[in-house]
Formats: structure tokens, sequence, C-alpha cells
């Protein structure tokens, strides 16, 4: 009973808010109605569940592996490694690459791909080694974290004022305005790091019963864990470079779901990921329409209204 | 295969942890693991359990080498309950024993009528949908062994199953386990600290054998071992009716023998010090589990 109620609540909850989201005050715009809607914001709508989806999922998937309630993308230096290329390439003023005469790829993404790349690789190759312990990969995802710090504190230094306002605006986080070309780039490997954590449900659910546990029933740790970081590593680096680090999400919804519903780990996975969705497009709703004519980052919503519910969630909560 | 699969262990090592241990078992055997603490009780079935592998010297199961064998094709043969169990408190017991049949290909709604199923077959399907942080330590004892029992393997390997449980508890654990092993003809290779409860498994005693009845146990199983462990090394795997055990047992934990075998498997005033003393609530959630 308890899933057909969270997974209908879900749906509805998901299909009101992309609804909402498309046709908030659209005619307002009357005769370009028809242009902003399937222009600006179909795509952008798409994007913004796709993207809420993916960070959900992860954190969800990382809270489970790490049996950590605090571990999100941030806490193994994906977003770090995002950050610091998104920064890197914004101080080197690069544009982009040239994919086709119509799709130029931003350096600034092609660069928070990469840096989220090179840090999840790094601390995949710890969670690679024979015996390594799962807080052993947690503290090199920190010391990465905190070396990306330093290295975008450097760059910061450096850095002439267009850079800092440009790279301050990017640490935000925003849904962006992309055609439909670079939402079909960025729906494989979105679609596949969901896919993936969703498809794996059963075998990672398991680390919520304990690492050598999870083994002795037959799960395969290290290829899991592995399978984990490489499809975080996708889903944070892409969403990163489109939309940069949008704080939160990604723990903020897991433990919500957890709160409300609680489901058993396999379920919290898929979960995530509906609500996930609905929330960081309701989210970007508001981001577009509080001000009138200004966009506010998606990142200061999802903090604002996010950070406010986890609080009284975990304040009203009940112990045994 | 299932049922006549032998589990050997060939001259094996644990950096200093294990030493040359050599060991067989065969199958609808029960076998009890005794010995101080830090012999490398939790080691030996850690590594039985395919968890760490031996740095030396191989385990073979029939014919197959453990460590060639992949996680899902361990987990069809050997079963394991870990003595302190790194569980969410939030978890639910429906939740843990149907994961446990991870490696069953099938529905989750079908893993979820099994899962009740071995829970009422523990006495605790009443508790499926509680929080395990809400649950005693008995009631955790019996999802766990539901749990256990759910990956429907032939060899179980049981830690301490006894531990931080009141005498009640621990005699409704050893029954649950006897019941398991004679029902589904499995091996038993369990560690304990208490051969008093050796009775509870459905193995004649000589001073409890008139009692018998009472407990309503089934036939005795062929082949009953007690295997002694100290500093790392085997000391002895005897019979449990071999003539020389009650000196060997004394040996070992270098305690007469009467204290640690008495006529009833219910005397608290007998328990061994180290069960008394060890009354810590099983630890759930931030915690590591101690090697040893």
């Amino acid at each position: 009973m308890r899933e057909y109620f969270s997974t209908g609540v879900g749906v509805a909850f998901m299909v009101i808010s992309a609804w909402l989201s498309l046709h908030w005050d659209l005619q307002a715009h009357s005769e370009l109605s028809e242009f902003i809607f399937w222009q600006m914001r179909v795509p952008r709508v798409f994007m913004g569940l796709l993207i809420g989806g993916t960070l959900s999922v992860v954190g969800a998937a990382f809270q489970i592996l790490f049996q950590n309630p605090l571990a999100t993308p941030s806490t193994v230096g994906t977003t770090a490694g995002a950050t610091l290329g998104a920064l890197a390439s914004l101080a080197l003023g690069w544009s982009g690459v040239q994919l086709s005469s119509a799709l130029i790829l931003p350096s600034v993404a092609l660069f928070s791909f990469l840096g989220a790349l090179l840090a999840s690789g790094l601390v995949v190759a710890v969670a690679l080694r024979p015996g390594a312990r799962m807080e052993e990969v947690l503290l090199a995802g920190i010391a990465i974290t905190l070396a990306s710090g330093a290295l975008a504190q450097g760059i910061h230094a450096i850095a002439d004022a267009r850079t800092l306002f440009l790279s301050s605006q990017w640490a935000l986080g925003q849904l962006p305005q992309l055609g439909y070309q670079k939402v079909l780039l960025a729906v494989l490997p979105l679609g596949l790091c969901c896919a993936l954590l969703i498809g794996k449900k059963r075998s990672i659910s398991s680390f919520a019963m304990g690492e050598d546990w999870a083994q002795s029933i037959g799960v395969s740790t290290r290829k899991t864990r592995v399978l984990i970081l490489i499809a975080a590593c996708l889903g944070v680096g892409t969403s990163g470079a489109l939309a940069g680090p949008i704080a939160f999400v990604g723990l903020l919804v897991p433990h919500l779901i957890r709160m409300t519903f609680h489901p058993s780990p396999a379920r919290l996975l898929p979960l995530s990921c509906l609500y996930g969705a609905s929330f960081l497009c309701l989210t970007d709703l508001l981001a577009r329409e509080v001000i009138d004519g200004r966009e506010i980052p998606v990142g200061v919503f999802t903090a604002l209204i996010g950070a406010p519910l986890l609080f009284f969630a975990v304040a009203r909560r009940q112990h045994f | 295969m299932s049922e006549g699969t032998q589990l050997r262990v060939e001259n094996v090592s644990l950096s200093d942890r294990l030493q040359n241990i050599e060991l067989s078992f065969s199958p609808g055997s029960i076998q009890i693991v005794i010995g101080p603490n830090g012999a490398g009780k939790s080691t030996l079935l850690r590594m039985l359990a395919g968890i760490e592998e031996p740095s030396q010297g191989k385990i073979y199961l029939g014919k197959k080498c453990l460590t060639k064998l992949s996680s899902l094709e361990k987990a069809a043969y050997l079963s394991w309950l870990p003595q302190r169990p790194y569980l969410q408190k939030d978890l639910l017991p429906i939740d843990i024993v149907s994961a446990a049949r991870y490696r069953i290909k099938e529905r989750t709604r079908i893993a979820q009528k099994k899962a009740v199923a071995y829970l009422e077959s523990t006495g605790c399907s009443h508790l499926a949908q509680k929080n395990i942080g809400s649950l005693s330590g008995g009631e955790l004892q019996r999802v766990q062994i539901a749990a256990l029992l759910a990956q429907e393997a032939p060899i179980l390997l049981v830690d301490e199953p006894g531990n931080h449980l009141d005498p009640l508890g621990q005699k409704q654990t050893y029954e649950l386990l006897a019941k398991a092993v004679q029902q589904g003809s499995k091996t038993l290779i369990l560690i304990s600290h208490d051969l008093r409860l050796a009775p509870l498994l459905g193995i004649p005693d000589e001073t409890a054998e008139n009692t018998s009845t009472s407990l309503g146990k089934p036939s005795c199983p062929k082949e009953v071992n007690v295997i002694g462990l100290k500093n790392a090394r085997l000391e002895f795997c005897e019979r449990i009716d071999a003539p020389q055990l009650p000196q060997q047992l004394e040996n070992l934990y270098q305690l007469p023998y009467s204290s640690l075998k008495s006529s009833s498997p219910l005397a608290p005033q007998f328990m061994l010090t180290e069960q008394s003393t060890a009354s810590a609530s099983p630890e759930v959630i931030g915690e590591r589990k101690g090697e040893g």
C-alpha cells in the first residue's frame, strides 16, 4: 500500500509541477506564447526534471553506499572538481569547442565535466583498491574537495572582476536555456546515470545492511561501488556542466522522502528520482517568476525552500 | 550439488589472525567453534563466508576454490549471520529479510511474501513492519535468523547468536537454529562460548539425554564436532562425544570442565563470565564491528 501511495503522490506532484512550470503566466506573452512554450519552456522544464531527478537519485545512492546521512556528490569531490573545472575555464577565457556548424559546446561545460571526471576518477581509484573501506573512500573525497577548494581560491585571488562575477553566478547554479540539440546531448549521460542507479537498486540498497553483509548475500560490493561512482560522475558532471552545482537537492530530497514515506532503501532510489525532478522543476519556476524580468539562480531557491523543510522535518521527527 | 557440498579449509593462514588452519566440514554436520576472545573465530567465519580472503592456503567448496567463485555463487552455498550486524535504525524486518534473497532472481512482491513466511517461521511475522531500532535484542536476533534462512543456502555460518541475549532469548535462538538444521538438512558452523547450549541444537548430551524429550528435539544429526581455536591456531577438532574433549576444553579455557558444561542449558549462574559481562545491546548504527 505504502508503495502505491508514495509513487502516486510523486507522479501527481511531477505532473502538476511540470504543468505549472510550462503554463505559468504564458498568456502575458500573447503573440510569442507558442515560441516561448516550445522553444524556451519545454526544453527547460525537461532539463529541470532530468537534472533534479539525477541529483536526487545520486544523493540517495551515496547516502546508502556510504551509510552516512551526510554523503552527497559534494562529499566525494565530484562537485568540487566540476566547480574547479568551470572556474579554470572562465579564468582562461576560452569560449568553447565547435561540434558542428550550429552546436558549440561551451568550454565551461566541458571543463566542469572534465573536472568532475578527474576528481571522481581519483576517488574511484581509491575505492577500487582491494579491501578499501567505505570511510577511506569518503576521506579521499573530502581530501579532494579541500584540494580543489584551495585551488579555486587561488584562481579567485588572481582572477579579474569579470571572471569573479561569472564564477560566482555559475557557482549558485542555474538551469540553462538550451536548444533541443544540447538537451539531446545531455539526455544520454543523465538518463544513463538514473537508469544505472535505479536499475541496480537491489545491489545498492543492500549496503544499508552493511558492506560485509551485502557481500555475504551475493552482492559484488566492489563492482557496485565503482558503478555508483561512475554513474554519479556521469550524472553530476553533466548536470554541473549545464547548470552549475545546484545546492542541497541531492541531500534534501532523499531525506525528506525518508522521513515522509519511510520507504525501503531499494524504493528510496526511484522515489528520489521522481520527487527530485518535481522539486527542481518547481523551484526553477520560482527562480524564473518571483522577480519580474529578472532571474534568480535556482540554487538560491533550492536552499531557501529545502533547508527549512529539512530543518522542520528533523526537528519534528518522532524518535522511538 | 547443494546438499552434498563439502567445505574444506586447507592449510589456511590470514596474516597473523589465523595460522595453518586445516579443517573439513561434511554436509549436514554441526560444527561448534569455540575459543577465547581473539582466537580468530570470527575471522575464520568471515573467511568461510568469503568476506575475507586467506593470505595463504585455500578454501574449497566441493571441488571449487572459494576465492574463484563470484559473490553470487558463494551466496548460493553460504549464508552468514554476523555477530554485530551494522543496520540502519529505520530499516524494516521485511526489507532486510527480502534483501537477503538477493541471489534469487524474483519479483519484489514474491521476495516480500517469502520474507514474511521466513519471519513467520522464526515466530516474528508480527514485527515485519516495525523499525528495527525499536526491536529488542531477542526480536532482532529472530529477524536476523529469518534473513539467514531466507537466503536458502545449505551452509549456515553463525557468529555467536546467543551473545547479548538473556537466557530465554539464547534458548529460543538455538532452538530456531536446530529446527533449521534438522528440517532443512543444513550444515551449521556456529561460534559459541557456551557448550551448555549445545543440547538445544538437538545434540544428545550425556547429562541431558533423559530430559531431551521435554525440549521436543527430533533425531540427532550424524556428526557434531567441537573445534577449539586459540591464539590464531587450531587446537583441536573433536566429535562432541569424544572422551578426550573435556580435558581439551579445560586446556583451552583454563577453567574446570564443570563450569563449561553443566546439566542444565539454562543455568545463568554457570554462565562463563565473558557471556554475562558482554551485555551491550546489539549495535545498530555508528559503530564498527571489532575483529576476533
